[in-house]
């Protein structure tokens, strides 16, 4: 470290391509649990790359960071089997049953705010997510997160629609039983 | 805060720490999975952690470094592990850095007694247990049950987390054999030194990853005068050798495996051409043994002073560039490399030309075209493994980055195949003490599409072959070896078999089939060919097989043979040979090799003549007397000084002198004849020409009589053309003598 303009230009494109990848890996990664630290691997070689080799070569940053991040990610395929292979099948939650938790979804709630600065508690329920059926997971990240709509979250972890909100609903609906919210 | 922005808050808090990745990567950290158990923790200092007893777990690897290039202690031998970790630990004696550390306890413990040996100076974060049955454990939890189980396992060592300063203390503890600096990979690969293994030999250090590949003194050659063969300073291997490119790793401590080239053998090297280029031996044919001088009538002799040339060496051209390896990929373009760049240049016949240069560094074969005129070399990339490829072509004329380095980063290359039909090119790598098989296309434009890793373990992977875009590869388990499929698009794949040992593996160049050679303690077995079009394996008479550049031909001994629908049968074609030993067939009128450190240039072997005329590969036992055979080698010198243009050189200094040489050994017709055709003349001063004669080494032909009569015989001259395949080839020349003043002449002229 040290180099002014390397820092400065890393910064700027880790800004601005930190949600993209993070979007890849998320969806690409065999366990969602790493994640965070394929994130972290990916953008350490990018950093050394440009300390070392510079920067202006680089046509696009997000193409390039992608490329490394296929590599991080590696188990494309197998991933993909593995997540399937875990999938917990459960009963396809109805229309009704979800208009009404969409609805729910929406209603401003104080005991939230609450929650979220109990940071004991929050990382509970964070920990519950991650916990349990890792696909969940991934669908919690790209829809709240990467704020991809349900259908586009199905179609990027080549899951059913109807999979896809079974277990996002499944899962509030647990976590408003288990942690009292 | 609705559902909706408490979980779009509790995810962005929770899932990344994005401010902290991205510092992170400033400073160059990896992430690193292991989380540490401290043993021994005060209430105090646990505050943050949770607390079982005096055991507590915390997470702090995640901010850990971790290098990108290490070697690893299972690089090294037990008795070098010693060595190695006594100096380290005097450098780290003085050290308040922490560090991960290997402790070898000098005898299985309890878990108290280990407990109590690591906690004597303090709370000690565990990463890693290794227990007496040889198992490990990582997870923090299992690591603390240990501690509070009071479970009757036995401890042998732990991966520790440490300032240098304790670890030299905990070294000098007695129940302590060994205290180890650890690198990334040896959490996943090292285990406590075996102590049993350590010799009171001298030491060595530990030895780069990638091998040197094996260097065996080129075979002497039947063409080429081998007299003084150790002017020879080449080091190409021998046909005996396997078909390596040294890209060994070093053997894990959990996987015992056969020398085998665990997927890399790239480079394929076939027979060894002839280098041997001793200093020309002016032996020469003088006449004094066959020309008796009978006073009264002219009998022609070799004139006094006279030496013909009757044995003479190759000629070569010296371009003095210096390389390790040199071959021609057409006919006139050759490659060269040395330890740090590969270059193509063109040779005229008089010169050489640099066409372009490309710095590579332990550049080694890992593809040939068929026809020889393509080749992929791949070489250390940024990381300082092996990585990088370049694509050389005679076509264009032109060396290429494939960007291989962007799939395969820090990670070192193991293993590469590419299959020319296809246009798929698989990469077989290690990286963190993980095997990986990345996929990818060669598109026409000579960029690399990536498909993806289709395969991934922990055990060692090598790449056997591929058939379309299936991939075959091995996995070797507790030294059994196990050949799978995997589709490079979806990954899926089968169990194609299954072996009860774990043979030595060698896959051809053109990534088209894998030989499989028992291991050196196998009982029984067979050298095998796995065929992926069949899904068969060819069992093998030879235990020497090589492809070359061949997808379907290869040799076995000195026989050549070609697979057909999962079959192998006879070829002997020298099409099919040329195949294989590409390095000598690249071009029909030049062979390039390294001599002396530099790269000599000489006629091609596979010549059009040799591989359009009719060769004889028999054994040929010449029958003829010495008197035809004295015959035959002067009339070979008279031929040379007329080919070779050294009449004077030879001591022929005016016509008649050069007519009493080619009378004294061809027939008075013949010598007409020869005259003729060459441009002599009896009057004036010496002139002639090469007349289409070409040189001929006497030492190299065989003399085979098949028909005798008081004043005539006649028979074939068989003239060695060099070895194919690894056997002595002949063209032939029919002959014939006659007796003139009762003196055998020759009454052919030798072409």
């Amino acid at each position: 470290m040290g180099n002014p303009d390397i820092d400065s230009y890393f910064d700027a494109v880790y800004a601005e391509t930190i949600g993209p990848v993070s979007r890849f890996v998320v969806s690409h990664a065999a366990r969602f649990q790493d994640t965070e630290d394929i994130v972290q691997n990916i953008y350490t070689r990018f950093y050394k790359r440009i300390s070392e080799k510079g920067y202006r070569d680089i046509e696009s940053t997000e193409a390039f960071l992608i490329n490394i991040a296929k590599f991080e990610c590696r188990s494309v395929f197998a991933g993909f089997k593995r997540r399937k292979e875990r999938d917990v099948i459960l009963s396809d939650i109805d229309e009704e049953q979800t208009a009404a938790i969409e609805a729910e979804m929406s209603r401003d709630q104080k005991l939230l705010e609450d929650i979220m600065t109990d940071k004991i508690l929050a990382k509970q329920i964070f920990d519950d997510i991650m916990s349990g059926d890792e696909t969940v997971g991934r669908i919690f990240y790209l829809h709240f997160v990467c704020d991809m709509k349900l259908e586009e979250v199905a179609n990027q972890l080549d899951l059913k629609l109807s999979t896809v909100k079974t277990k996002l609903y499944r899962t509030i609906e647990k976590q408003k039983k288990k942690f009292g919210i | 805060m609705n559902r909706n922005e408490f979980y779009k808050q509790l995810m962005s808090e929770y899932t990344f720490d994005a401010e902290k990745i991205r510092e992170n990567a400033k400073h160059g950290k990896k992430r690193q999975k292991l989380s540490p158990l401290y043993i021994g923790m005060t209430a105090a200092a646990a505050a943050t952690v949770v607390t079982v007893g005096t055991i507590a777990m915390t997470n702090l690897g995640k901010d850990h470094g971790v290098s990108l290039t290490d070697t690893g202690l299972t690089t090294l031998s037990a008795s070098d592990r010693l060595n190695h970790a006594l100096e380290q630990i005097e450098q780290e004696r003085e050290s308040s850095e922490s560090k991960d550390f290997l402790v070898t306890f000098a005898q299985p413990m309890t878990p108290a007694q280990a407990q109590s040996v690591l906690t004597s100076g303090g709370n000690i974060p565990v990463k890693q247990l290794y227990l007496s049955d040889g198992s490990r454990i990582s997870d923090a939890e299992q690591i603390g049950k240990i501690f509070t189980g009071g479970g009757d396992q036995k401890i042998t060592g732990a991966a520790v987390y440490c300032s240098g300063s304790f670890a030299a203390e905990l070294q000098d503890d007695p129940s302590v054999f060994l205290i180890e600096v650890m690198e990334a990979s040896d959490f996943e690969n090292a285990a406590p030194v075996d102590i049993s293994e350590i010799q009171t030999t001298e030491v060595t250090l530990p030895q780069p990853e990638v091998t040197e590949p094996v260097v065996v003194p080129p075979a002497t050659s039947a063409v080429i005068p081998t007299e003084e063969p150790g002017m020879d300073g080449t080091a190409e291997p021998t046909e005996e050798t396997s078909e390596m490119d040294g890209t060994a790793e070093p053997e894990t401590v959990d996987v015992p495996l056969t020398e085998e080239d665990e997927g890399l053998p790239t480079e394929e090297i076939t027979t060894v051409p002839e280098e041997t280029t001793a200093p020309p031996e002016t032996s020469g044919s003088t006449t004094g043994d066959i020309t008796p001088d009978e006073p009264g009538e002219h009998i022609p002799s070799v004139p006094s002073g006279v030496i013909l040339p009757a044995d003479i060496d190759p000629e070569y051209y010296n371009t003095y560039i210096t390389a390790d390896t040199a071959f021609f990929i057409s006919s006139d373009v050759f490659i060269v490399k040395d330890s740090q760049n590969v270059s193509l240049y063109r040779y005229d016949g008089v010169s050489e030309t640099l066409i372009c240069t490309e710095p590579l560094e332990d550049a080694r074969v890992a593809w040939v075209s068929e026809n020889g005129r393509n080749l992929m070399m791949t070489g250390i990339g940024e990381f300082g493994s092996r990585s990088r490829t370049l694509l050389i072509s005679a076509d264009s004329e032109s060396i290429v980055d494939i960007s291989t380095e962007d799939t395969i980063i820090s990670g070192a290359l193991t293993g590469f195949g590419y299959n020319e039909s296809s246009r798929l090119l698989c990469l077989c790598f290690r990286e963190d003490g993980v095997y990986y098989i990345a996929a990818a296309r060669l598109s026409t434009d000579n960029t690399l599409d990536y498909i993806g890793i289709p395969v991934e373990s922990e055990e060692k992977l090598a790449l056997v072959a591929s058939d379309g875009d299936t991939i075959y590869y091995a996995e070797t388990i507790s030294g059994k070896t196990t050949i799978y499929s995997a589709d490079a698009v979806s990954g899926s794949g089968r169990l194609v078999h299954s072996f009860s040992s774990a043979p030595k593996l060698t896959r051809n160049l053109a990534f088209t089939h894998a030989v499989f050679t028992p291991d050196e303690n196998a009982v029984i077995g067979f050298t095998e060919i796995f065929d992926p079009a069949t899904g068969r394996l060819i069992p093998v008479s030879g235990s020497s097989v090589s492809f070359g550049a061949s997808r379907h031909s290869f040799l076995d001994g000195n026989s050549c043979f070609s697979i057909t629908d999962g079959t192998a049968a006879a070829d002997g074609s020298i099409s099919s040979l040329a195949k294989i030993e590409y390095r000598r067939s690249g071009s029909e009128k030049w062979y390039a090799y390294v001599s002396g450190g530099t790269v000599r240039i000489t006629e091609s072997t596979y010549s059009s003549e040799n591989i359009n005329g009719l060769l004889t590969f028999s054994d040929i036992t010449s029958n003829a007397s010495d008197e035809l055979v004295s015959v035959v080698r002067g009339a070979i010198g008279v031929n040379n000084a007329l080919a070779l243009g050294k009449c004077r050189e030879c001591g022929i200094t005016d016509t008649q002198s050069l007519i009493d040489c080619i009378n004294a050994f061809y027939s008075a017709n013949t010598s007409q004849k020869l005259m003729t055709k060459c441009g002599i003349t009896p009057l004036g001063a010496l002139s002639y020409n090469s007349g289409g004669l070409s040189g001929i080494d006497s030492g190299s032909t065989l003399l085979v009589i098949s028909e005798r009569s008081d004043n005539s015989c006649s028979g074939m001259l068989y003239i060695e053309s060099g070895t194919f395949g690894g056997r002595l080839a002949y063209r032939s020349i029919p002959v014939s003598f006659v007796k003139e003043n009762d003196v055998w002449k020759l009454d052919t002229i030798l072409k």
